[in-house]
């Protein structure tokens, strides 16, 4: 019983590790967490960047509906073309 | 002597947490640039919209802007890989984010040129410079070095 008591070095020395390893536990747990809220922010920046990707896809898509044509088609048939 | 074994695997400890933090801090960044992307798109696009920029010169923006977009998915493709900021996705990052950093200091210097309004090129100026400093703040965390380099030393280390 002398063996456990608080004031015994060898007891000290055994809260001393224990409050050490209570420490490094919390610590694995806050990276842990850490991590999964670096999960949801990069969740987030990929919805962003692809909303802005889709975006800019309509905006070009938009642009080139109203685009004319590079060269004019000319009817089969008048001068210059090969049916004439 | 006990208390002498425990000390390692807590600084050990103290590490982990130390690059975890740094690995956060390349994400909030490069969250913090995905925020700014939709707003650069607006701006082009309403001025483009508003014949205060040519099809040419929203263009040049856009296509600036889908490098940016790209490149920041790739980079947060690569942070998700990693549960600490190692040398090994320091190099990662840096590879993607130095030469946006270059192509968005190209844009401002010169991409921007042939937006004839003031306004507007202010206000792009202004979203790209946001856009800069997130890169800059990714950059400072992971430093400089190039995949180039680190082969180098792999291959060094390799003989």
């Amino acid at each position: 019983m002398a063996g456990l008591s608080f004031f015994n070095p060898n007891t000290l020395s055994l809260v001393t590790q224990l409050i050490s390893l209570g420490a490094g536990i919390v610590t694995i747990i806050r990276h842990k967490d850490g991590s999964l809220s670096i999960l949801q922010v990069l969740d987030e920046t990929d919805t962003n960047y692809n909303a802005d990707l889709k975006a800019w896809a309509d905006f070009t898509a938009s642009k080139a509906a109203v685009q004319p044509p590079a060269t004019p088609i000319k009817p089969i048939g008048e001068p210059g073309t090969p049916g004439a | 002597m006990r208390r002498l074994l425990f000390a390692p695997l807590l600084a050990f400890l103290l590490l982990l947490v130390g690059c975890s933090d740094d690995l956060r801090k390349v994400a909030d960044a490069n969250h913090k640039l995905s925020e700014v992307m939709p707003k650069i798109r607006e701006a082009t696009i309403a001025a483009n919209a508003a014949g205060q920029l040519s099809d040419a010169d929203a263009f040049k923006i856009r296509d600036i802007c889908i490098k940016i977009d790209h490149a920041g998915k790739e980079a947060s493709t690569v942070t998700r890989a990693y549960t600490q900021l190692d040398p090994g996705a320091k190099v990662s990052i840096s590879a993607i984010v130095t030469p946006l950093l270059a192509a968005v200091d190209n844009a401002l210097s010169s991409g921007l040129a042939g937006v004839s309004d003031p306004n507007v090129a202010a206000n792009i100026r202004g979203l790209l410079n946001t856009a800069r400093a997130a890169l800059a703040v990714i950059q400072a965390i992971v430093g400089t070095q190039s995949a180039n380099q680190f082969h180098h030393l792999e291959v060094a280390w390799q003989a």
